[in-house]
């Protein structure tokens, strides 16, 4: 790309320039490398080359006692995975799970959003207030929830039983076809601030005076949501779904924090089974294969998350 | 019905609605409060009590006293503010450089910050596990220190390179006509302009470590170097569950960062909004 130089040096005073010491000059060409070598370092060190090595080990088989022995064994582990119910089952819930998660903090988050935006007294504490469940630590979360849902004492149970809804309590998490339904309620509750907060933003910046030509053309609220509002939150909708999707497919510690994957691995998702591959039953090249297949997933959505955020930086 | 009239039912309903909404987002959070200031009696009732009759701290104290909870809070703060540290170090200067100057491979290294975010945790932890037992760094706090400056150093730097491309050059070039140091008109322009973001990742750097679990569950295993989120984790098997202690245990390890978050909120939440909108 560019040469190294300063970038609104160029566009400085020649005048001033010439004042400054050759001194100067070197800083200014090192100066960049100075700022910058750090991070590559660390990022270098602890990211970049991790993650490449993480996909690398898919592809052999290392002794579990002694890590530095190992032998290439190609793609023998995606082809266990073929037949492997269990990844199957991940792969299934994975979807079900992100899609599950996504579509509801967006759909509950541009709700609280379009509210949000309203102006009226109060507005502030109801808007400090909805931040709650972002700021609780995950494991607190998990504790608290699965204290909701216990099957004994839970206080959900408590709850629909008095409106008249159930009659008998429900397992929230014990019961495998409605487990996996339970956490993802759980992980919409977690994530909803910060799509609200995130669109309420993109809200704010719409201009007030679209909304004002479009009444007095006498578009109705429907018609103004659906031509104004929507169209201008097009840009920063895509980038939560992206994040968020990115995020969920990713989430390790509510599943594992709440079920461990089970009962029976209807909670199983790709992330945990890479966990309990790797560090439960020792198989980290399987463990390795099966993540390596979500990160093709991602692959997908994050170089069209990158090609969408070229025009910027 | 007037306009006026109209106002006000619009207004009853959004209010009505938004309470409803704001009342069952923050309900679990109230739950894990009461829970943990009731006695077990009252806990496991078949009629549950929504402010407990007598509070008490019983279970508070039973936690600081009869289990390493302590060690666990200690081993959080020492990490979480060392992680802070370091991530502050290195990820202002780097944003700095990858905002003001243009160079070869500057691209390369934003979108490997950017896609580092994605990629999965999970699996980046199984090559640093081997790395870190190569170097035994296991169950120091070092390991967990490198480890969280991962996800924190490219979420920092993006965030204040995006704070960086929006502060106008000319300040700086000020400085440099005014005799600065480059270095200088770093220290005594940028940053001080920059405090607010610095301030905001800072806080992000150090709510991420203080509630990170996967890297504490796998690169720690003596209950000397446990971190509060998996200490409390390994507390739900070590007998019958005893919710009132586990919920003071998750209220001790929620506020602080609920308090951060509320003396903080104007700068986390535009810092929120630019990292996820500017990415």
């Amino acid at each position: 790309m560019e040469d190294t130089q300063h970038v609104e040096a160029t566009a400085g005073n020649p005048a001033v320039r010439s004042k400054r010491s050759k001194m100067n000059a070197f800083w200014k060409a090192a100066l960049p490398y100075i700022l910058i070598s750090p991070g590559v370092i660390f990022v270098g060190a602890i990211l970049i080359y991790p993650m490449i090595s993480g996909v690398i080990s898919s592809l052999f088989t290392q002794h579990p006692l002694n890590l530095s022995q190992r032998e290439f064994v190609g793609l023998a582990h995606f082809k266990t995975l073929f037949s492997d119910k269990i990844f199957y089952m991940a792969f299934s819930n994975t979807l079900i799970w992100t899609l599950g998660v996504v579509f509801g903090q967006f759909a509950l988050g541009l709700g609280i959003a379009l509210m949000l935006n309203e102006k009226f007294p109060g507005r502030g504490i109801y808007r400090s207030l909805i931040l709650i469940p972002w700021v609780v630590p995950m494991i607190a979360a998990a504790l608290t929830w699965k204290w909701i849902y216990s099957a004994d004492y839970g206080v959900l149970n408590y709850f629909l039983k008095q409106i008249g809804l159930i009659s008998t309590n429900i397992d929230w998490l014990g019961n495998p076809s409605i487990a996996l339904f339970s956490v993802i309620m759980t992980n919409v509750w977690k994530g909803i601030p910060f799509v609200a907060v995130v669109l309420l933003a993109g809200l704010q910046s719409i201009d007030n005076e679209m909304y004002e030509a479009a009444q007095v053309s006498g578009a109705n609220l429907f018609q103004r949501f659906w031509y104004i509002t929507l169209p201008s939150l097009k840009g920063v909708s895509i980038v939560v779904i992206v994040l968020t999707t990115i995020w969920t497919f990713n989430q390790f510690d509510l599943l594992y924090l709440m079920t461990k994957g089970g009962p029976s691995n209807s909670t199983q998702i790709i992330p945990v089974y890479t966990y309990l591959n790797a560090f439960n039953f020792f198989k980290m090249n399987y463990a390795a294969a099966v993540s390596t297949v979500g990160v093709v997933l991602l692959s997908v959505l994050a170089f069209w998350h990158l090609r969408t955020s070229k025009e910027e930086g | 019905m007037t306009s006026k009239s109209k106002l006000i039912w619009q207004r009853v309903f959004l209010y009505t609605v938004l309470t409803a909404v704001t009342v069952v987002l923050i309900f679990p959070f109230l739950w894990m409060i009461s829970t943990s200031l009731k006695h077990s009696n009252e806990i496991f009732t078949p009629t549950p009590q929504w402010i407990p009759s007598s509070a008490t701290f019983a279970n508070y104290v039973e936690l600081w006293t009869t289990t390493p909870f302590p060690t666990y809070f200690r081993n959080s703060v020492i990490v979480a503010v060392a992680t802070t540290l370091i991530t502050l170090f290195i990820s202002t200067f780097f944003a700095y450089g990858l905002s003001r100057f243009r160079f070869k491979g500057r691209r390369i290294m934003l979108n490997m910050l950017l896609v580092s975010q994605m990629f999965p945790l999970v699996l980046l932890i199984i090559p640093i596990y081997v790395i870190f037992i190569r170097l035994d760094l296991m169950d120091s706090f070092g390991s967990l220190i490198i480890a969280y400056c991962t996800f924190a150093i490219p979420f920092g730097t993006l965030m204040l390179k995006s704070y960086f491309d929006g502060l106008p050059p000319e300040t700086e070039e000020a400085a440099l006509m005014d005799g600065c140091s480059p270095v200088g008109a770093i220290f005594r322009v940028v940053i001080p302009l920059a405090a607010p973001a610095i301030a905001a990742v800072g806080l992000f750097s150090f709510i991420l470590s203080w509630q990170e679990f996967i890297f504490a569950l796998t690169l720690t295993n003596s209950e000397g170097m446990r971190t509060l989120p998996v200490g409390i984790s390994l507390m739900v098997g070590n007998r019958e569950v005893l919710w009132g202690m586990l919920m003071a245990a998750s209220t001790l390890v929620t506020l602080p960062v609920v308090f951060l978050f509320i003396y903080f909120q104007k700068y986390l939440v535009s810092g929120m909004t630019m990292g996820a909108v500017k990415g």
